[in-house]
């Protein structure tokens, strides 16, 4: 038993002491805990808070754009990592969101928080469509190759849908669809104030809002997985005979599980839609379906953490490796996909956590 | 006589929908059934075999030679692919969906880099023929035959040949394969081989029919998807019945309101269908027999 | 008071006949083995049972009350446990989350921590809480696996073949443990094959042949029946 998996048990120990919030952020099924832990933890945010301070516009524009795509990855570690249902359609929940953010601004303006409406219309949409689409998977009692392979034709079609959209004919009010070549002309996120609306376009504040978001989304998907709800979760992944044998009704955690990730991955297709001022069938096709994929298997599926890290690690590489063409970036994350895949099915992250405490562990045997 | 037109008509479109449906998902079947396992490259294996026959068509090769060779070509990747990455997946199924995935993107993007964003297709071959007041393409009727022609070839082969009876001893039984001497490795590697080969060939069928870019692979995923789901694990049992009763819909949805709503359609049969069978077409035939 | 009662109960696979007309019935804290050559459809009357399988025909009462239409879990739920032949557990977390998970259906947090304690004091486990699971010893795993259906505090418990793999100081444990169970008030219904474990628990034991209900009777009477015996030798009263 490896040192990591023995501070994990520990924890599950102290679980029931201690108060509940603590108890349920540092809880068992999160890799990172301690004290060491969350200073790393402070220090990151302190680093992030600072980071505008230190580089340029384009710069701190840009890490706000990697920020809108943590919560569809850290959605996609619940549904995948945590739950164990294969869903390749995160993708739909994503432009199904964005598209509608745009329907309700375009339409209603930005004036009186409209942009605000927009989000929350945007993501309650993901959340009902999931809530559909993930009752008749999960109540069909589709599981494992075959929810993946649903879920990823559903993404497909409904790609191929909007690429077809194209003319004045397809227009919700006055938002044209655009077929292949997107929506567009939507604005940013706007917040309203005292003495005129202030609107978010990718600048420093959007990078606070965003990384306030990603923080809070952080720690309130930790508290989850620690919860009851998350224990359930985890049992289902390990074993859904036994877990339901114990009492739950396993369809039912799934499909919440599903609805939150799909309501996350929304999320995501809203900053994106607002950061961007656009959406278009290619961030749901095929290529696009598998980024979130990626992001979360190299990282590390069955961890929030590694999962955030990872995001954010292979986005930066991505976009470094698109400055030699898009499709040079492709091929490297198809690449990288196989060989985490075959060498390091659990992730990098928590693979290197191994690596270190097998390492501490021999040194602590020497001394 | 009208009577007559109108239900050509309908035949022809439902040939045409049950040709591309088996024609689509077969390779993926003969992978999935015989490994369980579903391969997201199945997409590029289609286009390799599309890519290879307009090549070689253009170069001067009869069409239905470089359409061999477009099928050979994509049988060549899949065992070479089979030998260097999936074979390392078989005790982890859901791993090598992920990482057929991985696969899929090199290879579209690895093409987009090396051949272009299209290249120049053939034309379809043979002309049209008509009936009544419509015309149809007679090459559409062609690829029914073939159709029907590979699944009865692949029953024989699978129930009449020493690799067939080799390959579903070692699906079934990989142990007592391997006791009774056959090289289990070996027959993975030739039914993934075959696998892709069938979709290579899928390619080739459609490559006069359809434009020749890296990502037309995505374009047969859905309905080959569909079939392999709505069939089951049987590629004999499931696959034939599932594209006729998946062919029926799509003829039917696609006359009335276009390509797209026949996907729909597709889509909500499939979730339809599992509902009410969860082991698929196959396992509710298997079921059937005592 | 009946615990478990099933009335005219059939299920055929594919035209062959797993269950026959079955009438079982036990009584409120009894200890049941049932026994019976491979195949006779003691795992199907388990699966019928738990709600896995649907009667072809027939109804399935619990504690009085029809639970023929319950899903699983709400069968769970009523007060059924069990544990299952090949250790159902979930490996790849600790002994202790195992047991939480089990805990965690009908408890509030204030009690768990002592009720999670507790489980793993009787299972023997207490030591063990921070190992993962699946690096247990087969027999732990088993016990593991008791403790966790005990967890849910069913009135019937179903164990299907407890002590399959055990060393013999396991098996006596684990007939030990069962025994404690039933004297706080737990029905059991038990599969099992070894004879001298039966004899160990078992108040009373219901012989299944071909999906039927052969014989029943104390473990004296089934072992001195002829009929009995010669089903086990595998010929049977048509020859």
């Amino acid at each position: 038993m490896s040192i990591s998996q023995r501070q994990g048990a520990e924890a599950a120990r102290s679980d029931s002491r201690g108060s509940s919030w603590v108890r349920l952020v540092n809880g068992p099924q999160t890799l990172g805990r301690g004290p060491l832990f969350w200073v790393g933890f402070a220090v990151a945010i302190g680093a992030a808070v600072a980071y505008p301070a230190f580089v340029d516009g384009w710069s701190v524009g840009n890490t706000a754009y990697f920020f809108c795509w943590v919560f569809m990855a850290l959605g996609l570690s619940l549904i995948w990592g945590y739950t164990g249902s294969l869903s390749f359609g995160q993708t739909a929940f994503f432009g199904l969101a964005g598209y509608t953010y745009g329907v309700v601004t375009i339409n209603f303006g930005a004036a009186y928080g409209m942009t605000i409406v927009g989000l929350l219309v945007g993501v309650g949409m993901s959340c009902m469509a999931a809530a559909l689409l993930g009752y008749l998977l999960y109540y069909g009692r589709i599981s494992g190759v075959f929810l993946g392979i649903v879920t990823l034709s559903t993404t497909l079609v409904f790609a191929t849908f909007m690429a077809q959209t194209a003319g004045p004919k397809w227009a919700i009010g006055d938002a044209r669809l655009g077929g292949d070549n997107g929506m567009t002309g939507m604005p940013p996120l706007t917040v309203p104030w005292f003495g005129g609306d202030i609107a978010l376009y990718s600048g420093v504040p959007l990078y606070y809002l965003l990384l306030a978001m990603v923080v809070l989304c952080y720690l309130c998907l930790r508290i989850l997985v620690n919860s009851r709800f998350g224990n359930v979760l985890v049992a289902i992944r390990e074993n859904p005979h036994r877990a339901e044998m114990l009492g739950y009704d396993i369809r039912r955690y799934q499909l919440i599980a599903f609805v939150i990730g799909s309501g996350l991955a929304g999320l995501s297709g809203v900053l994106y839609t607002a950061w961007g001022q656009y959406i278009s069938p290619s961030n749901m096709n095929l290529a696009a379906a598998a980024l979130p994929i990626i992001w979360v298997a190299v990282g590390g599926r069955k961890d929030l953490t590694a999962t955030l890290v990872g995001t954010l690690v292979v986005l930066g590489v991505f976009q470094n490796l698109t400055i030699f063409g898009s499709y040079y970036a492709f091929v490297i994350m198809g690449l990288l996909l196989v060989i985490v895949v075959v060498f390091l099915p659990k992730g990098l992250i928590p693979g290197l956590v191994q690596l270190v405490s097998r390492i501490r562990r021999r040194k602590g045997d020497m001394s | 006589m009208e009577y007559i037109h109108l239900s050509f008509a309908a035949f022809y479109q439902f040939g045409d929908a049950f040709a591309f449906l088996v024609l689509s998902a077969m390779g993926l079947a003969v992978i999935f059934g015989m490994m369980g396992i579903i391969n997201l490259a199945h997409g590029e294996f289609i286009m390799c075999g599309a890519y290879v026959t307009v090549a070689t068509a253009r170069m001067g090769l009869p069409l239905p030679v470089a359409m061999l060779c477009g099928s050979l070509a994509a049988g060549v990747l899949g065992i070479v692919l089979e030998r260097t990455i999936i074979h390392r997946l078989y005790h982890r199924p859901l791993d090598s969906i992920v990482a057929t995935w991985g696969i899929s993107l090199i290879l579209t993007q690895g093409t987009l880099i090396v051949l272009g964003s299209s290249m120049a297709g053939i034309s379809t071959p043979l002309g049209s023929f008509s009936v009544g007041d419509y015309t149809y393409s007679t090459y559409r009727m062609v690829l029914l035959g073939v159709a029907v022609l590979l699944l009865v070839g692949l029953y024989v082969v699978f129930h009449h040949t020493t690799f067939g009876i080799h390959s579903r001893a070692t699906i079934q039984a990989p142990h007592m394969a391997r006791a009774a001497g056959i090289d289990t490795g070996r027959m993975y590697s030739l039914t993934f081989g075959l696998g892709a080969a069938l979709a290579g060939l899928a390619g080739a069928l459609y490559a006069p029919t359809i434009s020749i870019v890296p990502t037309l692979g995505a374009n047969f995923l859905v309905e080959s998807f569909v079939t392999v789901v709505v069939g089951g694990a049987d590629v004999f049992l499931g696959t034939a019945p599932a594209a006729a009763t998946l062919a029926v819909i799509k003829a039917f949805l696609t006359g009335w309101q276009g390509q797209l709503m026949g996907q729909v359609g597709l889509l909500i049969t499939v979730m339809v269908v599992i509902r009410i069978l969860p082991q698929g077409l196959s396992g509710w035939l298997l079921k059937g027999r005592t | 008071m009946t615990i478990l009662r099933t009335e005219a109960l059939y299920k055929h696979f594919d035209g062959v006949q797993v269950a026959q007309n079955v009438n079982f019935s036990m009584e409120a804290g009894e200890i049941r083995c049932l026994i019976g050559p491979n195949g006779a459809g003691k795992s199907t009357f388990f699966k019928l049972v738990l709600g896995e399988h649907q009667p072809s025909a027939g109804n399935i009462f619990f504690s009085g009350r029809d639970i023929t239409q319950l899903r699983s879990f709400e069968r769970v739920k009523q007060g059924i446990a069990v544990k299952f032949q090949v250790p159902g557990i979930f490996s790849d977390l600790s002994v202790w989350q195992n047991m939480q998970i089990a805990v965690q259906s009908h408890l509030h947090h204030r009690s768990m921590k002592g009720a999670i304690s507790k489980a793993l004091a009787f299972v023997r486990l207490s030591d063990k809480a921070d190992e993962l699971a699946g690096t247990l010893s087969h027999g732990e795993q088993q016990w593991l696996e008791i403790g966790m259906a005990v967890s849910t505090e069913p009135s019937l418990l179903l164990l299907d073949e407890p002590t399959a793999g055990m060393t013999p100081e396991e098996t006596e444990r684990t007939g030990e443990m069962i025994q404690e169970l039933n004297r706080q008030g737990m029905s059991i219904l038990a599969v099992e094959h070894d004879m001298e474990f039966v004899r160990q628990i078992a108040q009373k034991v219901t012989v299944l042949n071909f999906g039927e209900i052969f014989a029943e009777g104390t473990i004296n009477e089934i072992e001195a029946n002829e009929e009995v015996a010669r089903i086990y030798l595998g010929t049977s009263d048509d020859d």
